[in-house]
């Protein structure tokens, strides 16, 4: 399923509002968010600017995977169902599946 | 094949001062052996007289206009939506403070009217309007995740962030 047109600016205040990352100035064009979990910082995503052209979906995939969201979920996000409380459910299902993964795979070597 | 009937006016038979009656139901057969197909045979978008005859438009004709112009505009967003893909090397970056240690292999994807410029390995991308535009910016952009990075203290990084760091510690060092 691809990833809806949203203008930039729908996406920048979607992810301030809903997940409400830490945010740092940089010195590249655009604001980059911290997102932590129980303190750990667990992702890291670009923040789109607040113009209002439609962000070309080869571009939003990557913020998409910056949250560690599939398509649906970004659309969800943006478009609403997906609250920030839900959001981090989400991601910290993920975060956890990985160390899992991390784990399992150490102890076979 | 495209019946003539299909191209001519049913009340053709009742005929006025300016056309001539056909048949109903002759078709491109019989209108040839009468002579009279001639430029009849293609389908006309516009109702027009020829030969003496009054020709319908041929509602296929406005039906094929529409896909013919749904396709064009699906090729048109397929190349505009198609990068160009090639690749280039970063071998310096724009900072007193660190030195690649080697060239990093970038990919660079060409849009009409933006290039974006990415390494994946730290999940980076730079854009801008062009090629060089969107290398300083990934540039910039290993920068930031650099400085991000040491402003976190390792034992709350997680899993991704350890990994971007340990790859940063492979290809950066800091100038002496």
């Amino acid at each position: 399923m691809p990833i809806n047109d949203y203008p930039e600016k729908e996406i920048r205040r979607k992810i301030i509002s809903k997940i409400n990352p830490s945010i740092n100035k940089s010195r590249s064009k655009h604001d980059k968010g911290l997102i932590y979990i129980d303190k750990k910082l667990e992702a890291r995503v670009k923040i789109p600017n607040d113009h209002s052209r439609v962000m070309r979906q080869s571009k939003s995939k990557y913020i998409a995977s910056d949250l560690r969201l599939n398509h649906l979920e970004f659309n969800d996000l943006i478009d609403c169902p997906i609250t920030g409380m839900k959001y981090y459910k989400i991601l910290k299902s993920r975060t956890n599946n990985q160390r899992q993964h991390a784990k399992s795979c150490k102890s076979k070597h | 094949m495209v019946k003539a009937t299909n191209l001519i006016v049913p009340d053709f038979e009742n005929g006025s001062n300016s056309t001539k009656g056909v048949p109903v139901g002759w078709e491109r057969k019989e209108l040839a052996v009468a002579g009279i197909l001639g430029d009849l045979i293609a389908p006309i978008s516009e109702p027009t007289v020829s030969k003496g005859y009054f020709v319908a438009a041929d509602p296929r004709v406005d039906a094929l206009k529409k896909d013919v112009e749904a396709l064009k505009n699906k090729i048109s967003k397929f190349y505009e939506d198609t990068p160009r893909i090639a690749n280039a090397t970063i071998s310096s970056l724009p900072t007193d403070n660190y030195e690649l240690m080697v060239p990093l292999n970038v990919i660079l994807k060409m849009y009409n009217d933006e290039t974006i410029a990415i390494y994946p390995e730290l999940e980076l991308y730079g854009e801008g309007t062009n090629e060089m535009e969107a290398l300083n910016d990934l540039k910039d952009e290993i920068i930031d995740l650099l400085e991000d990075l040491d402003g976190v203290p390792d034992s709350n990084l997680g899993a991704d962030p350890t990994a971007w760091k340990k790859i940063l510690n492979t290809i950066l060092k800091p100038c002496q």
